[in-house]
């Protein structure tokens, strides 16, 4: 059993880079998807994932398949997406969720077009799904920048992030720059999710940010252990992902992130805060008290 | 000190207060008062800064970190995962901040808080498992914990029993006594008597201000002997 979980990362350097490259996403995302879930945000990365479309296009249209261009093209898109929404719903009065979601639409169809205009199918298929089995040297160093960057960031920010998620009134009374958290963290987050979508492409890499945060708010209520669970988890996605593919021909991004639809089902089910069956035990055991 | 300079404010195209002067002192206990709807979490707003001016100004005695503001709908994401303790810890963010790491005497300082609002017993209890009133108490602990020199507080005794607004407004006596202003908005006048020193009463988009030991129903404010209007 553990010669069939070890081997295809012993034999093959292909299965390294990809694992190595989980890891580094694992990191990131269990950090960055924790606070999205606090900041109830969950929704807003997927739509950001998908913003950064255009920019990543513009980059292949005029480079390649080439990391830097992308990456940059994505970023700028991403964060230029993340702002004008936050601005047009500051300025016009109307709620972030529905300006995020028009410009999110628009620059998904306008980064299709460019795809379609420079590729075909096989090049949209690798922007939307990504190339975890192919990680090449220049991928990888991205994924180090991303992870390094991103652990900086946490470390400086961690306290304001946690004050501003819990409690954003109060603390914009404490310090005049409360209001700069929530705008890096915006930016890592469009860091990461254009970083991942290298490794998983743009539908996918929001997955390993979202799900295994989602899954440790079932498993606990305080924020240090759920940022353990989240990273965990998302290790153990990534290796029972890349395994399955391996050993039964599956598209490896959608295998990681069924498998932590899997690891999210059974914590919905089983998970110790809030789960269906301690929900049901607790209100049998009140019953059995009360009668 | 903070001075009204003919301030005019306005809500949703309603006018709240029309060209008003104002002085609130440093060191007084004043309560806020008016009908619901008359503009008093907007006033308590506009000292702040959080709310435009239509005219005038206000000068402001105080900086950031120097006042405290308990709103009227609690802010604080309940379902945050966080213990008591770490709920009140976040008052003390102006002398920790960042990165600093919090010591012995921090922690004193923040059981002495619980201690005092009554919820000792809970601080390692998660906040989403508080009931309306614990949670109330333990926003007054985290505005303890801060030492702030001014506290603004809308509402603040709306979910909780009587014994709990006794205990909460005894506090703020306190607080009063070492020298602290407080602005607080209250309905009942019996409490406006005896724990205030002044009362500004909102009502015809003026602000009265009169001695706390004459409120307070709608009327007596604006007996001429007893009041100064804005």
């Amino acid at each position: 059993m553990i010669d069939l979980i070890i081997s295809p990362f012993v034999e093959f350097e292909f299965m390294q880079r990809a694992l190595f490259g989980c890891l580094l996403l694992s990191i990131n995302g269990s950090l960055i998807g924790v606070f999205l879930l606090l900041k109830r945000m969950s929704l807003s990365g997927d739509a950001i994932a998908h913003a950064i479309l255009p920019g990543a296009a513009t980059g292949y249209f005029f480079a390649g398949l080439n990391v830097l261009a992308m990456t940059v093209g994505g970023l700028i898109a991403g964060v230029l997406v993340a702002f004008l929404s936050g601005i047009t719903a500051r300025k016009t009065n109307t709620n972030e969720d529905s300006t995020l979601a028009s410009y999110y639409l628009c620059s998904l169809a306008l980064g299709v077009l460019i795809i379609s205009m420079k590729g075909g199918s096989v090049d949209l298929l690798h922007v939307l799904f990504g190339s975890i089995l192919a990680l090449d040297n220049d991928t990888l160093y991205l994924l180090y920048f991303n992870s390094a960057l991103c652990l900086l960031g946490f470390c400086c920010c961690y306290r304001f992030l946690v004050m501003d998620c819990s409690d954003s009134v109060f603390f914009k009374g404490l310090s005049r720059y409360s209001g700069y958290s929530h705008y890096l963290f915006l930016f890592l987050l469009v860091f990461n999710l254009v970083a991942g979508f290298h490794a998983l492409g743009t539908l996918m890499a929001v997955g390993v940010t979202v799900l295994p945060a989602a899954i440790a708010k079932y498993w606990s209520n305080r924020i240090e252990s759920m940022l353990l669970i989240a990273f965990v988890v998302a290790v153990m996605g990534a290796l029972l992902g890349l395994l399955s593919s391996y050993y039964y021909r599956l598209p490896s991004s959608s295998a990681i992130v069924l498998w932590l639809g899997v690891f999210f089902l059974l914590s919905v089910l089983l998970g110790s805060q809030g789960g269906v069956l301690r929900s049901l035990k607790s209100k049998a055991e009140l019953n059995e008290v009360l009668s | 000190m903070i001075k009204f300079e003919n301030v005019s404010l306005h809500r949703s195209q309603r006018c709240l207060l029309k060209h008003c002067d104002l002085t609130i002192e440093q060191g007084g206990f004043y309560a806020l008062t008016g009908d619901n709807g008359s503009g008093k979490s907007s006033v308590l707003k506009a000292v702040l800064g959080e709310l435009g001016l239509s005219s005038g100004s206000i000068v402001r005695g105080f900086s950031h970190g120097d006042y405290s503001y308990l709103p009227q709908k609690n802010q604080l994401d309940t379902q945050f995962p966080m213990s008591v303790e770490q709920a009140v810890m976040t008052g003390l963010w102006s002398q920790y901040g960042a990165v600093s790491a919090l010591d012995s005497k921090h922690f004193e300082r923040i059981n002495q808080a619980l201690h005092g609002v009554g919820i000792a017993h809970l601080k390692r209890v998660s906040i989403n498992q508080l009931s309306g009133g614990q949670l109330q108490r333990l926003l007054f602990a985290r505005m303890l914990v801060q030492d702030a020199s001014l506290l603004l507080l809308d509402e603040p005794l709306a979910a909780i029993d009587q014994k709990a607004q006794t205990i909460l407004l005894d506090i703020l006596k306190a607080k009063h006594q070492q020298g602290v202003t407080i602005i607080i908005t209250l309905h009942d006048v019996g409490l406006v008597k005896r724990y205030a020193s002044q009362q500004l009463h909102i009502s015809d988009q003026k602000i009265h201000l009169c001695n706390a030991d004459f409120a307070h129903s709608d009327d007596c404010c604006r007996l001429p002997m007893r009041l100064k209007t804005c």
